[in-house]
């Protein structure tokens, strides 16, 4: 272990990580799909290079059903992890523990839904998903919604 | 040295005072990969206490004693390559700066 040294005062560390582990051949077809029942929902844009996200949206009276998808073709087990926050302060920051379970399983023929209630305030919705391999994570994303 | 003036007879004197607070040291970690992208799920440990970073890739350990600290980041799949304190490189080994 070495030392650093923390003058008074705010500090910023700044760290750099690079992947070392390959896990090429474990992708199967993982994806995400949005499909905006609400009128006033908009699909903005997603940051999640090289993979496709779609959402399934069913809107029930204050309600939001989201359908988390996901397939994978490799005999790998997949572990999706999905965090839901929100820029307005008014909007749920987590889901109800009722819907979450934070390590959902799938496999090809096992594409789980995933659901959650959020109030219908206007806002910036963000879906943060991380998908992983026996505890490696392989690729990360967001989907941003814009409620206006 | 301020003077004061006592009146014959009786005077009170009264002092309010309160305690300085210690000096302390805010610690803001943020991790990237080589792109600038934020990494979920790091783990960041100083002076044994372990947080992860969130999606934004960051993550605080507050009012820290000034001086001199430990601390390591890990995250499996990946390797330091970088940790600069305040703008300045700083040396590391297998993720301990």
């Amino acid at each position: 272990m070495r030392d650093i040294t923390l003058p008074q005062g705010n500090n910023a560390l700044q760290i750099v990580l690079k992947p070392v582990a390959v896990v090429a051949g474990r992708m199967g077809k993982w994806s995400f799909s949005v499909t905006v029942a609400y009128p006033e929902m908009h699909r903005e844009h997603c940051e999640w290079p090289n993979h496709t996200l779609d959402f399934d949206f069913d809107l029930y009276p204050s309600t939001f059903f989201m359908d988390l998808r996901c397939y994978n073709d490799s005999p790998f087990e997949v572990v999706a992890e999905m965090v839901i926050v929100g820029s307005n302060a008014n909007i749920v920051h987590q889901p109800s523990p009722a819907f979450y379970d934070p390590h959902i399983k799938a496999n090809s023929s096992n594409p789980f839904s995933w659901c959650m209630t959020l109030p219908r305030t206007p806002g910036d919705y963000y879906f943060d998903a991380v998908l992983s391999f026996d505890g490696v994570v392989v690729d990360q994303g967001r989907w941003i919604l814009r409620y206006y | 040295m301020e003077d004061i003036i006592l009146p014959e007879g009786d005077n009170d004197l009264r002092i309010v005072i309160s305690p300085i607070p210690p000096p302390v040291a805010n610690l803001y970690v943020r991790v990237t990969d080589e792109a600038g992208t934020p990494q979920y799920g790091a783990l960041i440990t100083v002076n044994g206490v372990t947080k992860a970073t969130g999606f934004n890739g960051e993550c605080a350990f507050p009012e820290l004693t000034p001086g001199l600290h430990s601390g390591s980041c890990s995250k499996e799949g990946y390797e330091v390559i970088s940790v600069k304190l305040n703008g300045v490189a700083i040396p590391f080994s297998n993720g301990n700066f």
